[in-house]
This record gives C-alpha cells, sequence and structure tokens, in this order.
C-alpha cells in the first residue's frame, strides 16, 4: 500500500533553531507519540521503537532511519516492521524562514505490506494523517515553547 | 469526494438535473461518510456499537436531510436520499441501519403521519440529531408476519395501555423514542401505532442483541411494555391504520437497504482492486492473476446490476410521493422496491464472498474490510423483509392481487 502525504507548517521559531531540531532524530523522537528505546547507531543514523495501531490492532515497529540534511532540504529514510507488518518511509522536509520564523512543507511516501496493508487504504491513510499531525503539532509545540 | 459514488451522481447526471442544493448533501454525505470512516472501524473491531454516528451526521445536516425544509431537513428526495444512503453504506450495514431506522422509519413516517404537535415534539429535534428513534414492528412470533403481531394496547382513563415484547429493534436500547406497533387488546384486527418515550415508566429493554454474526456497530435489541401509558396525543395516524403506516414505512425502509447494498459492493470492488494491485502471490500482483480479475469483474457487473434498479425505483418512488393516492403507482412501485431490494441485498452478499475470497486468509477476518462486508450484508437479505418475502411480492407484482401467496 502507497500512501503520499503533504503538508505545510508555519512556526514561531528560528530557521536555525528550527534545523538543529528536526535534524536531530532524538529530539523529533520525543515527539513520536508512543515512542521508545531510541537509539543513535551512527552519526546519521538510528533505531527506535514505536507502538502503532489501528483500533485493536496494536504492536510495536522496530525502525531504522538515516537522516541527510543538504541546505534547506532534510531527508528521513525510515524503514523497518513488526507484528506481520513492513513499512518504509520517505520524508522530505524543506524549511526557509528567518530568525523569527519557520516555514516547513513536507512530503512522505509511505510503502506498508502486511496486516496493515489489508485494513484499506481508508483508513490507513486516515489514521496516518492524524499520526503526522500530531507529530508536527508536538514538534511546533517544543520548538515555540523554547 | 469517494470515487465511486462521484462516479453514481455523475452517471446519474446523466439523466437527472441535480440542484446545487441536492449537490451539496451529496457532498456532505461523502464527508460524514468520511468522517465516521474511522471510528466505524474501531468500534466494529471491537464489536460495539458506534456512539458517533448521530453526532456526525448532524454535525453534517444528513441525519434528517430526507425530511422536508419546513420541519429542519433538507428535502431531499427519494433519489438523493438513495444516493447518500449508497454513500453511507460503503462503510457497512451498521451505520445504515442506524440512517435507515433514524430517518427513513422514524422521521420519514413521522412527517407522513404525524399530527404538527407530534412533528413539532418529536420531528424537528430528531432532524438535529437530538431524539433518537426506533422503529418497533418485528416480535419474537411476528417477523416477516407483523399481522400476527401480540403486543396489545387498551384504552383507560383516556391513557393507551401497552404491553407486550418487540424484538430485534434497530436503535432499541437507544432511542428517546420508538413507533411502538399494537393491536387492540379486544380485537386483533385493529392495529395502530403509538410514538413511546423510553423513559416511560414499565418500558425496559430485556435483552441486547450483541451476539450479531456482523452489524456490531449498530444497536438491537428488545424492548419490553409492561402497562406502558401513551397519552392520546401520541397515536401515530389515527387508531386502527397501524397497518397502512407499518407497510409504508417498510418500503422506505427496503429502499434504504437496497441503497446501503450498493454501498456495499461499492466497498468490496474498491477492497478488492486495492488488494489486487499490492499484493503478491507467484511472483506477480494478484490482479495479474486471471481467476482474480473474474471475482473483480463480477462484482463490478454486481454493482451495475444492482445499482439501476435501486435508482429506478428511487425516481418512482419520487412520483409516487407526490401522487400517494395513485393505487397502480402503488402497485408499480411495491415491485420496484422488492426488485430493487432483493436485487441488491443478495448481489451485496455475493459481492462481500467474493470479497473474501480475494483476500484470502485476512478475508476470513473481520479487520478487512472484505470480512466486514461479508458479515454486514448478510442482514440486508433478511431485515425489512427477507428474499422470501421479496419473492413472493414479486409474483404477486406479476401475477395479481388474487394470486398473493401470503396474509
Amino acid at each position: 500500500m502507497k500512501i503520499d502525504l503533504s503538508g505545510t507548517e508555519h512556526m514561531a521559531a528560528g530557521v536555525s533553531k528550527s534545523e538543529r531540531f528536526i535534524t536531530d532524530p532524538e529530539s523529533v523522537s520525543k515527539c513520536i507519540p508512543d515512542s521508545k528505546e531510541f537509539q543513535n547507531t551512527g552519526e546519521h543514523t538510528f533505531s527506535i521503537k514505536v507502538e502503532i495501531g489501528i483500533g485493536t490492532l496494536k504492536g510495536t515497529f522496530l525502525i531504522n532511519g538515516i537522516v541527510e540534511s543538504k541546505g534547506n532540504s532534510i531527508t528521513y529514510r525510515l524503514s523497518g516492521g513488526g507484528f506481520g507488518n513492513k513499512v518504509s518511509i520517505l520524508l522530505y522536509i524543506k524549511i526557509s524562514g528567518d530568525e523569527t520564523q519557520t516555514d516547513l512543507s513536507w512530503n512522505a511516501n509511505f510503502d506498508i505490506s502486511g496486516i496493515i496493508s489489508g485494513l484499506g487504504q481508508g483508513i490507513v491513510k486516515k489514521v496516518s494523517e492524524e499520526k503526522i499531525a500530531e507529530i508536527i503539532n508536538n514538534v511546533k509545540n517544543v520548538l515555540e515553547a523554547k | 469526494m469517494e470515487e465511486l459514488f462521484a462516479q453514481s451522481i455523475k452517471d446519474l447526471g446523466n439523466l437527472y438535473h441535480f440542484s446545487e442544493d441536492e449537490l451539496n448533501i451529496l457532498d456532505d454525505a461523502d464527508k460524514a461518510a468520511d468522517e465516521l470512516s474511522e471510528s466505524e472501524f474501531e468500534h466494529y473491531i471491537k464489536r460495539e456499537v458506534n456512539p458517533d454516528h448521530a453526532k456526525v451526521l448532524a454535525k453534517h445536516k444528513i441525519i434528517g436531510a430526507s425530511v422536508d425544509k419546513k420541519y429542519g431537513g433538507r428535502g431531499a428526495n427519494p433519489l438523493v436520499s438513495v444516493l447518500m444512503k449508497e454513500r453511507l453504506g460503503q462503510l457497512g450495514m451498521g451505520l445504515s441501519s442506524f440512517v435507515n431506522v433514524q430517518m427513513f422509519l422514524g422521521e420519514m413516517m413521522i412527517q407522513r403521519w404525524g399530527t404538527e404537535q407530534q412533528k413539532d415534539k418529536y420531528l424537528r429535534p430528531a432532524v438535529k440529531g437530538e431524539k433518537i428513534l426506533a422503529y418497533g414492528l418485528t416480535e419474537p412470533e411476528a417477523g416477516s408476519d407483523p399481522a400476527s403481531m401480540q403486543t396489545t394496547y387498551e384504552k383507560k382513563n383516556g391513557k393507551y395501555i401497552l404491553n407486550g415484547s418487540k424484538y430485534l429493534i434497530t436503535n432499541g436500547s437507544i432511542a428517546d423514542n420508538l413507533i411502538i406497533f399494537a393491536r387492540a387488546k379486544d380485537n386483533k384486527e385493529e392495529k395502530s401505532a403509538f410514538i413511546v418515550d423510553s423513559k416511560s415508566q414499565g418500558f425496559s429493554i430485556s435483552m441486547k442483541m450483541e451476539e450479531k454474526i456482523g452489524l456490531f456497530t449498530s444497536d438491537t435489541a428488545m424492548p419490553q411494555l409492561d402497562n406502558v401509558e401513551v397519552d392520546e396525543t401520541d397515536v401515530l395516524g389515527g387508531i386502527g391504520n397501524g397497518m397502512h403506516i407499518a407497510y409504508s414505512g417498510l418500503m422506505n425502509g427496503r429502499t434504504g437497504v437496497a441503497s446501503a447494498s450498493i454501498g456495499v459492493i461499492e466497498a468490496c470492488l474498491n477492497a478488492v482492486v486495492e488488494r489486487a494491485k499490492e499484493r503478491i502471490q507467484h511472483g506477480k500482483e494478484i490482479g495479474k492473476h486471471q481467476l482474480i480479475q473474474n471475482h473483480i469483474a463480477e462484482i463490478r457487473q454486481n454493482l451495475e446490476m444492482a445499482r439501476w434498479p435501486v435508482y429506478f425505483a428511487a425516481i418512482r418512488k419520487a412520483e409516487y410521493e407526490k401522487d400517494p393516492n395513485n393505487k397502480d403507482l402503488i402497485s408499480e412501485l411495491d415491485l420496484r422496491i422488492s426488485l430493487a431490494k432483493k436485487i441488491a441485498s443478495r448481489l451485496a452478499f455475493e459481492s462481500a464472498d467474493r470479497a473474501v475470497q480475494v483476500f484470502g486468509g485476512f478475508g476470513y477476518s473481520i479487520l478487512s474490510p472484505a470480512g466486514r462486508m461479508f458479515c454486514d450484508s448478510r442482514v440486508a437479505r433478511i431485515y425489512e423483509g427477507t428474499d422470501e418475502i421479496q419473492t413472493l411480492k414479486i409474483a404477486e407484482g406479476i401475477l395479481g392481487k388474487d394470486f398473493r401467496a401470503f396474509g
């Protein structure tokens, strides 16, 4: 199952601070609901366990990630799986702004196989949208609070 | 807008001019279905009633959309109502059952048969989602033969006293008001309908039917009436008119089941197409296997065969609503609705069966849309008149009333 999501966000935080935060997967991981056991596995690589669920269908995913930054573009390449599912996510983020604000545009391509993909794209897409909105909102709250 | 639903509107748009208002209603039905999809799934797999139905349908002004504008509805005609139900049916028969009873059997019956006082008291709040309605016709010993009902009423001190049990009543335990059908205690031929307040003394729920094989998000209960007092002002349609009201309600209910069945077929088609493109077996997408293509083609054929009889019945129903005393039209409509209901519900179940086959082992789980549609769609061949009753009505429609095979 392939799902493409995208969005934009405006944050009342300087662009340098935002970039530092977003390129640090450990900081971002704290904004992911139900995440646990984050580990830096290299200079740009990491692993994380995340509890993912739709309704009563819940389980833990082990995700390995690579983060790359070039100019104002940040890319997260995530792959992993759990309880009979595999997922790979390619997340592109572009940031711009000044020392008082950040504009962020993002695009995420999900490729999911296994039990979750059998639930139907409508359900999975809706839950993914909600989860991403929650993560972005958490990131925004942290950045704007600091 | 959901693609198959949009295609139905487009196809019908070649034959019927939808007004701006009607297109807005359909757009709102699409939004309501979209908003309910996640909670409907979650409650389904927990096998529990979805408490969000009324709230979300009211938010999008769908819960009373078929009701006349002067009572707070949106005046959706039968064709637009059928399309609304088609979209909601894509989420399964649970949501559809709620809407069928709330709007087609509850609100529409009060609109047609109720006094202005009853419309103010029950219809207007129901259209806003402030009152949940149920339709209490079926009894443990009176299913396909509602005229054999055992629930009785008698008049005492200016009130009607109701006693009896109603069975398999959708919204039965969540309703604020129920249209209860009963026969006179001293004359079993006299049947009447009453609007009963579920908070009345003597009203109780003797059983909640939670052990169904599907339809989990819809409430099904057995209301018990022990000396329930009903005011004279809450008699619906006048004493002695019970069976006319019951049968006119069933025409609405059957149309609703038929239209939701189209939605079920669409949900099956969406699910199998997605599955066929993603699932890989024997080194290629299963959609490239010819026997899977056969299932997909058959479901698409089923959709085509199901929807047109339903749309045509709805078009004729709109004519009937303008001319309700036209006996020829009533007979024709009775036949068309039975045809639509029987064809669409059987094809919905067959489509769900094929969808389970395409999904393989995962299709045997209610986690899969195929499994949910399979469990849900079976009831469409039973409630609001079984396949067998529809068959007899179709035969009667062809042979004439002298050949009626049932009572």
